[in-house]
């Protein structure tokens, strides 16, 4: 085996591939991309950012079908205070993603004790809920018409810059957590969640802390992105949300650092490439897509990824 | 004020759509009790089925209480090719697996309803559509009542198929037991697809009564989907006797509800229902813990 696999820190390999993916996305803005180009690569960050949040969650083994509530939380809470309180816009962000990891700490307090199916279901009934309460409190939110919200900052260059600073750190956070005591007993509990108590993991709290820090990021994507959209209705609770994450998180790999980057990558990508077909194939084709990603490659491109570099070396 | 006769009403709508999700609540609990696996494309069963329903009446012309049968025959070869395909190649990987499979599946059906029939919704009259009968001072569709019975009759004939036939023992000897049927020569791939078949059927008989007393749309399936796992969490999962008490009390319940508080808090009371009770009690109402 390679020893420098095994150097940690900085110059670890992960570490520098990492720094080097960094290097290239940050020198992209200087190529002098399109605008449309620009706002993909953003929705991209943004998809990033909302799906290894998602993923977090699944790392303890719960996988939310509901998620687009944490991601409507965030974004209402952040754009009202700017509105009505005309609070700092970064600030609002970080609000934003208090709020929605405070409503993930009570849902949490229910989901943490339940099977995956049950876990499912709630989660799912949570958006259904969330989404009522935007709607019966119209004299605020505004219902299904939705109002404008204010641009955080001036250029597509400069919401790409926020946007990649903004995911890395979070991704990084995820990376630390995952990698330390704590992602060992995310990992033990997803395995196994008896065994995992019989060596003394109290399940209950970590599950509840994936819970929290998974909502938490979800709401600060929410806020980043009605800002960057420059609009916000009920249609954020849609379902389409709440399943996205899920079908990048599986695409690139569940339980992996890299797996929502690159299935946002690729799944933002096959979304725009379908435009040429009519809306409706296009879901039809995404969910070929899935069903046929769970039963021939369900661990992932991040795996086939590994799979094809190990074989480079041989 | 509410009176008597908006209550009654409200009462027999209650128990009219109770029906159809007993019939959605026992075909899932029929799939989980042999295969231990919640299919949350259920709904999706449901409208296909509401859709073969419509076409059976709107182009062969029969009675729509007919073509109830025809849409069950149509619908459970349809559920055998999708667990066949889809189900069979997954089962026993991870329970996650499960879940994104179905979601799948729901974007695969909903929107290929969309694309081959529009997403205009269609109703399906029957030859009784206005005619009532008067119970006091209510007046009560017969359609509704037709509906219990059909309901009543669909029950009875699958508690006939699990306790007399050869395929019903071995579908109960599967769910009690996997291994060991195994082991007594049954066929558990067999039992498998023809569980998800009589489930899915199940599925397309609610659909069409639906359609029938509703109307009916490519989106229809989702919501009578997650009530119905709202009643089987609340009666207990595999639980049938739990399932029938579960849907009656939920179709009144939500009926209510939407008397009660209004129209948009129809699908979030349940909601909060479902919640409320899995906090009290992780397992469901009747369930036993796993």
């Amino acid at each position: 085996m390679n020893i420098s696999l095994k150097a940690s820190g900085v110059f670890s390999p992960k570490c520098l591939i990492a720094i080097l993916v960094l290097m290239l996305a940050s020198i992209i803005p200087i190529l002098q991309p399109s605008q449309y180009i620009l706002h993909l690569l953003i929705l991209m960050g943004i998809y990033a950012l909302y799906s290894s949040s998602w993923n977090l969650l699944a790392y303890t083994g719960q996988a939310s079908l509901g998620h687009s509530a944490f991601l409507g939380l965030g974004g209402y809470t952040s754009s009202l205070l700017i509105i009505k309180f005309g609070v700092d816009p970064w600030l609002s962000l970080l609000t934003g993603g208090a709020s929605a990891a405070a409503v993930g700490f009570l849902i949490g307090l229910t989901c943490v004790r339940l099977r995956e199916w049950f876990l499912a279901m709630v989660t799912f009934g949570f958006a259904v809920i969330a989404e009522t309460a935007v709607m019966a409190l119209d004299w605020v939110t505004q219902g299904a018409t939705g109002y404008a919200t204010n641009a955080l900052l001036d250029s597509r260059v400069q919401y790409y810059y926020t946007i990649l600073v903004l995911a890395s750190v979070t991704i990084a956070i995820i990376y630390l957590v995952v990698q330390s005591k704590i992602g060992l007993a995310f990992s033990a509990i997803r395995e196994n969640q008896l065994e995992a108590e019989g060596m003394g993991i109290n399940t209950v709290k970590y599950k509840l802390l994936a819970f929290v820090l998974s909502s938490f990021f979800t709401g600060v994507a929410g806020g980043f992105l009605v800002h960057y959209i420059g609009y916000i209705s009920n249609e954020i609770f849609s379902f389409h949300h709440s399943f996205m994450p899920l079908i990048i998180s599986v695409t690139g790999g569940l339980n992996t650092i890299t797996g929502p980057i690159i299935g946002s990558i690729i799944i933002l990508s096959i979304w725009e490439a379908l435009k040429i077909i009519n809306p409706i194939q296009r879901m039809i084709a995404i969910g070929v897509f899935l069903t046929l990603v769970v039963i021939f490659m369900p661990r992932g491109l991040h795996y086939v990824a590994l799979k094809v570099l190990r074989s480079l070396k041989m | 004020m509410i009176d008597v006769v908006t209550l009654s009403l409200t009462l027999m709508w209650g128990v009219a759509i109770g029906c159809i999700y007993i019939l959605m609540a026992t075909g899932l609990n029929l799939i989980f009790g042999v295969m231990k696996i919640v299919n949350f494309a259920h709904g999706q069963l449901l409208m296909l089925g509401a859709y073969m329903c419509y076409w059976s009446w709107f182009i062969l012309g029969v009675n729509p209480y007919f073509a109830i049968l025809l849409s069950m025959i149509i619908v459970s070869i349809v559920g055998a090719a999708v667990e066949r395909l889809c189900f069979s190649p997954i089962i026993g990987t991870s329970k996650l697996n499960e879940i994104f499979v179905s979601l799948g599946l729901i974007y695969i059906f909903d929107y290929t309803a969309v694309m081959l029939w529009t997403d205009k919704p269609r109703s399906i009259v029957t030859p009784f559509e206005y005619s009532t009968f008067s119970l006091g001072v209510v007046a009560i569709s017969y359609d509704w009542l037709i509906a219990i019975m059909v309901v009543s009759m669909i029950l009875v004939g699958m508690f006939l198929i699990l306790a007399k036939t050869k395929i019903g023992r071995a579908m109960r000897a599967t769910s009690q037991n996997m291994e060991a049927a195994m082991m007594m020569g049954i066929n558990v791939k067999k039992v498998y697809t023809a569980s998800f078949s009589l489930g899915s059927a199940l599925a397309a008989a609610a659909g069409s009564l639906f359609g029938i007393i509703f109307s009916l749309d490519p989106y229809m399936g989702s919501l009578p989907a997650i009530k119905a796992f709202a009643i089987i969490i609340l009666g207990g999962l595999g639980s049938i006797r739990g399932a029938v008490i579960g849907g009656l009390l939920y179709g009144i319940a939500e009926n209510m509800a939407t008397l009660f508080l209004g129209g948009i808090w129809r699908h979030a009371v349940a909601f909060a229902v479902l919640i409320i009770v899995l906090t009290v009690k992780p397992t469901g109402l009747f369930g036993e813990g796993r």
